[in-house]
């Protein structure tokens, strides 16, 4: 398991992970103080820490965005290691969806907008501040990434995913040999760089087509990786399109796979579904709507639409009503319960007549979220129940990403 | 979970215990009775460490004639062996022992076993207690987890039989000795997320599979618990992943091998010795595969998924695949499994096992469970609901009974052949009708359906038998082994094949193969062989019956003449174009062998040009005496100040007309205005709006807009305007009470029809026909024929003429007679000579009838057709219409009055669905029409206001629906056609064009219905738009001509193919001209030059085009 935050994530004494994100303030540095510090005043030794520390990691990541830029003008950067956040890679003919993906996803451009981007001519990347740092690069086409004039060291060596951009709607075999050639590339020299392939722009199709061209795409890609002595390798594919929400689901997948805390969040979701009947239960990312992590169940792109919609509505209230205020921001229903470590952001909203089934929403922090979609059996009267169980495993979240 | 698929084909077996192979088999003594009642016990026992599958098959055979017969009651075909366990609890997963009696239900509050005897379910260890009582581990340290969350169990077989492996969701697999039960054998703890599926190998129960989320798969052996049971580590481990395994299964026939499926679709076959790469791996699915299933042969897997797909893969070779079969689920697939197999049905496999069926669940939030069969992929075979919610696990247990368990917390075994099938709810017929009048009609018989009464063993009527197992002592005792879906309805086996069936007694073939090693078929066998069991259905095609021939009608549609050239009076060219246009239409009609019809054409001609005739005549009178023209006139409004007001109304209370809201809705409300206007006040139905009896009466002539200075609006219907519209509303909420069928269907095509039925449609008339007192000041001024009409009416036995002509649309009231083409013609001969002698006069005042009844109209018309003098209007009017020169009817005491011939020709031809023949009736005759029989003024007036509302909109201006009116639908109203009626025949004849592909004409059609009749045209009136087409591909160019590079075939076009150049050298620029005929285009310049200088005629591209002229 590659760790991005910390070496030892997992290991029963996790070393504090690099959070330069300034909200992270909010986490309280242990848990006895999460019950005494309220998550908006941190105590101030505890800001001094944390200042101190998001100052290191802010010259660290200064440090190699130059190199960034230094490659990019291709100077010989020395080797950095990956850094705290996870990085994405974008790749792709040209025209085939890479700076729609990226606007979209990252700076929240309107899908139907990107048909005036122009084309990317060099290395761009974007960044978006949320409870957790995404850095995305679009690697234009005709910098091929596998030429060996290229820097690939600087490109590739604190990347963690690279996303080959498929358009299906256009002619993919070439793509598909250019494909092959980078991910045999970067099996060879990077291998510790995920592989993941966007089959892009399938809205329209209709689905045997898109069932067809997938599994074709896939088999395909399969066989002459097997061929070429990778079929090992795994890469995994996914059909998106910027027009609906399967672009963020696939980004979600791609997220969670640079997560080291990944499978520590699953088991608790895991456990806090069965505990309280929940059908499903995703960690959102409230900012990208990205989730970062989701209960072990089959996923379904209906329950994530459905809670993505809600963050959307979460995030807009509390646009007007100001992020720090820590009052309830539900819509149906509000209520903010007074524990005992101070107020908590959490709300409900029912889709269904009988309210048998609804969504529950809870934010960990001012930046991530918990959404469930409840199923029969949790009804309002257990609230105690969940409430507590939600409870504690917002202090097990804390825990995991504990400062 | 473990794949025990092959094992549970033998269903019943009483072999000796584990670990011994089974003893050579008896051959069992072929005992119908015997053998069935044996076939009934069939989870007794299993052979519980086979050597081989196919020897496990065989011991199902093997076993019957044995054992357990003292244990059981014979399951009869009646009965039901459905047993249900209460838990309470949610359980998550179930997994059967080998030997098929004990069931394992885990969950996350519930881990048990239950023992199941027939209907009986008894709870036997519950783990759960014992693991909370117990404090310590086998190792004798302190108990450290107090709950497991069970994700998945497994049993193990063979020697291990009686290990049980539990998979929790913190990816730690807890192998639990059931008879130790408080502490767990063994932690298996190197998976690092939840641990999806456990299954044990079917051939040696000790080894185990497991599945998990963090993408790889792991081999344990549980012989090494003994040895190391605290550290007991996986033997081997499958990776390449990266993405969770939903499901493990290992081959049924082969022991080495396994299958998954992955979170992303994948399916992959491994070799337990090979740790590198799959053997096999297919994407299989777009979604997540969530189950896959080994058919019994081994060679074929099936995957289901959430993209509600379950697909059957071939995976007995590693070519490159794609599915060989697949079954389209209606809901996202969570669980599926092959049904044991059954006997098969086909004499040639010498009663081997078969297996086409499986069992499918899906979401929670769909609870159904279908069984398909591969056979009929298309919809499921039976369903039953179980719960509430979808079931959390299912298995099966044998061939017919399916346990399941779900989050209600009931185990069920449930018997399958009693549940329902989905075919006996479905319709077993079904037709289909094509454009071009094919129709196409399947059906399929029905079996008696005799459903057994359940808890009745008096009723042995057997649920299932097919035409092969009928025998008596499967009537009795129904279970045969045979395939229950080979009943007549779902699927049947067609006998006359090579196998003759009279030389093979299939029971006997049952009985003489008893003992007989016999495999399962492959499934490639079975569904390649298409004859052998297919659904028996009829199905029929052919053209319908009373529907045009498409040939004719395409021929009839091009050929036909639909309009004529109207001139401003009835002159002799005009009579000789319609004449020819009669003519023609007479000609094509005979061609295509439609004699009745182009008789209708010959005489709708005569009429036709008799009463132009008549027309011409009295034209020509009155302009004689055109000096002695009566200035006074009408004081009745025309249409379009009707509208007029009405638009102004609606300005003024525009909330009050729900009407404007919804422009669709306008029309059927108010088709359904006329049914109420029996509420209204009877002002509106004074006789002096009566165009006939007004005009009459005052002056013979009807306003004209151009005129209008003269016309004021009749004080009898202002007041009505002004209580329209409170009423109109009052009478819609009636009228959703009355017929809300007709408000909310707003078929066009389904109005004609119901505007015929309309029960009462005219108010106008009623008082007329009842209140006599309303008659006689008429009969006093009039000295029309109308009067006396209306005096015939009153009196006579028949409602006159003039009456019924008031609207065609409503000829069918019932309070009315129809006046039908062939009423005049009760007594044809007197009537025959009446037109003769018309015809022979050229004159209106033709020579009296003999009859009683026409004679007084004739001569009442013969005199006012000769004494009044018309007054003549020419050349105001656009052409749309045959100017009316005469408020007088001519044809009044004719037997053939035009209009009336028009609307019962419209009624008969619109009855067989002719629209072709009424459309181009009413295009050629319609003009020509005289304004003699007006509709009546009711219907005027709802259907102006129809119309209004609808041109609003359309978003034409007031003055453009004024002209709209004026021109078009006045003469249509005053001619005594409904425009409604002719809108609906004219837009269901452009739908018939459209759907024949006849663009040309429907555009012809629809250029003839602007602007009057919306409906029509209504859909063609955006989106058009022109394009240069590519002179290489000939697909439009939608740059134009900023570009001039096809978009399809990036083929560069030339500007200009004289020039060459982007402007002309002959001047005018870049202005460019097309041949309208050959689409070829040029610059204007150099087209000019081409064409006048150079004398060229031909296009100059050299298509042959004759541009010139």
């Amino acid at each position: 398991m590659r760790t991005l935050f910390s070496e030892n994530i997992l290991s029963p004494s996790p070393t504090p992970a690099p959070q330069p994100n300034p909200f992270e303030l909010l986490f309280p540095s242990s848990l006895s103080n999460a019950s005494s510090a309220d998550s908006t005043q941190s105590s101030p030794r505890q800001n001094e820490w944390l200042t101190q520390h998001l100052q290191n990691q802010q010259r660290a990541e200064s440090e190699t965005s130059n190199q960034a830029n230094h490659a990019a003008n291709g100077q010989r950067a020395p080797y950095a290691r990956r850094k705290g956040n996870p990085k994405l890679l974008f790749m792709g003919l040209r025209r085939s969806g890479k700076s729609s993906i990226q606007k979209v996803v990252f700076q929240k451009l309107s899908p139907a907008d990107t048909l005036f981007l122009e084309h990317t001519t060099r290395i761009e990347t974007a960044t978006m501040q949320s409870f957790i740092t995404f850095e995305s690069a679009e690697l234009p086409h005709h910098l091929s990434a596998t030429a060996p004039d290229f820097d690939h060291h600087a490109v590739f060596s604190n990347t963690g995913a690279a996303i080959w951009v498929l358009d299906v709607q256009d002619e993919y075999l070439t793509s598909i040999t250019e494909m092959i050639h980078t991910a045999v590339f970067l099996a060879e020299n990077y291998p510790r760089v995920n592989f993941e392939v966007f089959i892009h722009k399938t809205d329209g199709l209709s689905e045997e087509y898109k069932y067809e061209t997938f599994r074709e795409v896939r088999q395909r890609v399969q066989d002459e990786l097997s061929d070429l002595g990778h079929g090992d390798r795994s890469v995994s594919y996914f059909q998106t399109s910027i027009f609906d929400h399967s672009i963020f689901e696939a980004m979600s997948k791609v997220v969670q796979k640079l997560l080291p805390q990944l499978p520590a969040m699953e088991a608790l979701l895991n456990k806090l579904c069965s505990t309280c009947r929940i059908q499903k239960a995703y960690l959102f990312d409230s900012v990208s709507k990205i989730y970062v992590a989701t209960d072990a169940s089959p996923t379904f792109l209906k329950d994530y639409e459905v809670c993505s919609d809600y963050v959307d509505v979460i995030v807009d209230i509390k646009q007007i009503y100001g992020w720090h205020s820590q009052e309830g921001d539900g819509k149906a229903v509000s209520e903010s319960s007074n524990q005992d470590d101070g107020d908590i952001g959490e709300s409900m909203v029912t889709y269904d007549r009988s309210g048998d089934t609804y969504i529950y929403a809870r934010e960990i922090n001012d930046y991530l979220s918990l959404i469930c979609v409840m199923g029969k059996g949790s009804s309002t009267d257990k609230r105690v129940l969940i409430d507590y169980n939600v409870g504690i495993l917002h202090d097990a979240l804390l825990q995991v990403f504990k400062v | 979970m473990s794949n025990e698929g092959s094992r549970r084909q033998s269903s019943v077996s009483t072999a000796p215990p584990a670990s011994i192979p089974n003893p050579p088999p008896l051959p069992a003594a072929p005992k119908p009775l015997q053998r069935a009642r044996d076939a009934a016990f069939r989870f007794i026992g299993y052979p519980s460490r086979p050597a081989s599958p196919q020897v496990e098959v065989n011991g199902r055979r093997i076993g019957q004639g044995s054992g357990g017969t003292a244990r059981y009651a014979s399951l009869s075909a009646t009965q039901n062996a459905t047993a249900t366990h209460k838990t309470g609890l949610e359980i998550k997963t179930i997994a059967i022992n080998e030997k098929g009696t004990h069931a394992l239900l885990g969950g996350k509050e519930i881990f048990k076993t239950v023992k199941i005897e027939g209907k009986l379910c008894v709870e036997e260890v519950n783990l759960r207690t014992a693991i909370r009582s117990t404090p310590n581990q086998a190792s004798g340290k302190p108990r450290s987890t107090y709950n497991i969350d069970i994700a998945d169990v497994a049993w193990a077989k063979g020697d291990c039989g009686d290990y049980v492996a539990a998979a929790t969701s913190s990816g730690r697999i807890i192998l639990y000795d059931l008879g130790h039960a408080g502490i767990p054998a063994a932690q298996l703890h190197e998976h690092l997320r939840q641990v999806h599926k456990v299954t044990f190998n079917p051939h040696r129960g000790n080894y185990l599979l497991s599945g998990s989320q963090d993408g790889t798969v792991r081999l344990w052996d549980l012989r090494d618990v003994r040895q190391q049971a605290s550290a007991l580590q996986s033997k081997r481990k499958y990776s390449g992943q990266n993405d969770g395994v939903r499901d493990v299964k290992w081959s049924p026939t082969d022991g080495v091998d396994f299958a998954f499926g992955t979170d992303s679709g994948w399916i992959q076959r491994w070799d337990i010795r090979n740790l590198k790469a799959p053997k096999i791996r297919v994407p299989a699915h777009t979604l997540s595969c969530n189950i896959i299933d080994w058919h019994p042969d081994g060679k074929h897997i099936a995957s289901a998924s959430s993209d509600k797909f379950v697909r059957v893969w071939d995976f007995s070779h590693s070519d490159k695949q794609t599915s060989r079969w697949e079954i389209k689920t209606p809901y996202p697939v969570m669980n599926a499994r092959w049904r044991p197999s059954c006997e098969s049905s086909m004499p040639q496999d010498n009663g081997a096992r078969q297996c086409t069926q499986l069992v499918t669940a899906y979401d929670r939030e769909h609870p159904v469970i279908h069984v398909w069969d591969l056979r009929r992929p298309a919809l499921p075979f039976r369903e039953m609901t179980p719960y509430d919610s979808a079931p959390t696990d299912l298995l099966w247990h044998s061939q017919d009974l399916l346990w399941t368990v779900g989050r209600e917390g009931t185990f069920l075994q449930a018997d399958i052949q009693h549940a329902p099938k989905v075919i006996d709810r479905r319709s077993l017929s079904s037709f289909a009708i094509s454009p071009e009048g094919e129709i196409s009609f399947v059906a399929q018989k029905r079996r008696l359906r005799r459903s057994p009464k359940l808890h009745h063993p008096a009723a042995q009527t057997p649920n299932t038998n097919n035409s092969l197992s009928v025998s008596p002592e499967t009537t009795f005792l129904s279970r045969s082994w045979a395939d229950d879906s080979l009943d007549r309805t779902f699927l049947s086996v067609t006998s006359s094949k090579r196998h003759a069936m009279s030389k093979f007694n299939p029971s006997s073939i049952a009985i003489t193969n008893e003992g007989v090693l016999c495999a399962v078929v492959p499934l490639n066998n079975i569904m390649d062989d298409k004859r052998s069991s297919v659904p028996q259905q009829v199905m029929i095609t052919g053209r319908m019956p009373y529907h045009m021939d498409p040939d004719v009608f395409r021929f009839l549609a091009a050929k036909y003449v639909k309009t004529v050239a109207l001139t401003a009076t009835v002159d002799d060219k005009l009579l000789q174009a319609v004449q020819d246009a009669f003519k023609k239409n007479e000609k094509y009609a005979n061609y295509a062998g439609l004699y009745l019809l182009s008789g209708t054409w010959d005489i709708t001609r005569f009429v036709t040009l008799t009463m132009l005739k008549r027309r011409a005549e009295a034209q020509r009178k009155k302009d004689k005496n055109s000096d002695k023209q009566i200035v006074k006139r009408v004081n009745k409004p025309t249409l379009a100040e009707l509208a007029l007001s009405f638009l102004a109304e609606q300005e003024q209370s525009s909330v009050l007309s729900p009407a404007s809201i919804l422009p669709v809705s306008i029309l059927t409300q108010h088709l359904g205005v006329p049914e109420s206007t029996s509420n209204v006040p009877t002002p509106l139905a004074r006789p002096v709006n009566s165009a006939k009896t007004s005009a009459s009466q005052e002056i013979a002539k009807l306003p004209d807009i151009d005129n209008s200075e003269d016309l004021t609006l009749p004080p009898s219907l202002s007041p009505i305007m002004h209580h329209k519209l409170p009423d109109r509303s009052f009478f819609d909420s009636q009228l959703t009470a009355d017929n809300l069928n007709s408000l909310q269907d707003t078929d066009r095509t389904d109005m004609v029809r119901r505007w015929s039925t309309q029960p009462k449609t005219l108010l106008s008339l009623d008082p007329v026909d009842t209140e006599g007192s309303k008659i006689p000041p008429k009969l006093q001024k009039h000295d029309s024929e109308e009067s006396f009409a209306f005096m015939v009416g009153s009196t006579g036995s028949s409602v006159p003429a003039s009456v019924a002509s008031a609207g065609p649309m409503v000829s069918e009231r019932p309070s009315r007679r129809i006046p039908a083409i062939g009423e005049p013609s009760d007594d044809a001969a007197a009537e025959y000579g009446g037109i003769e002698a018309a015809r022979s006069d050229g004159d209106a005042a033709g020579s009296p009838p003999l009859t009683d009844e026409p004679v007084p109209v004739g001569q009442a018309k013969a005199l006012p057709a000769a004494g009044a003098s018309p007054p003549h209007e020419v050349g105001h009017e656009p052409l749309y219409s045959l100017p009316d020169d005469s408020q007088e009817d001519l044809e009044a005491g004719k037997p053939w009055v035009l209009v009336e011939l028009l609307a019962e020709l419209l009624k008969h031809h619109l009855k067989t669905g002719d629209a072709q023949t009424a459309t181009h009736l009413l295009t050629l005759v319609e003009p020509l029409l005289p304004h003699t029989h007006p509709l009546p003024d009711a219907e005027i007036e709802a259907t102006v206001f129809t119309y209004t509302e609808t041109y609003a909109a359309m978003g034409f201006m007031p003055d453009e629906i004024a002209s709209i009116f004026d021109k078009h639908l006045q003469h249509t109203v005053m001619a005594g056609l409904q425009p409604l009626q002719i809108e609906s025949i004219l837009s269901f004849y452009h739908d018939q064009l459209m759907s024949f592909r006849l663009f040309d004409e429907a555009a012809y059609l629809r250029k003839l219905a602007y602007p009057a009749y919306t409906a029509v045209y209504e859909d063609f009136t955006e989106d058009n738009t022109i394009h240069l087409k590519c002179g290489a591909c000939g697909k439009p160019m939608v740059k134009g001509m900023a570009t001039l590079t096809c978009e399809s075939c990036h083929e560069k076009q030339v500007p200009c193919p004289i020039c060459w150049l982007k402007e002309s050298p002959y001047g005018g620029g870049k202005l460019m001209s097309v041949c309208m005929v050959c689409g070829h285009a040029g610059h204007a310049g150099c087209l000019q030059h081409w064409f006048e200088e150079d004398g060229e005629e031909e296009c100059l591209t050299g298509c042959g085009c004759v541009c010139k002229s």
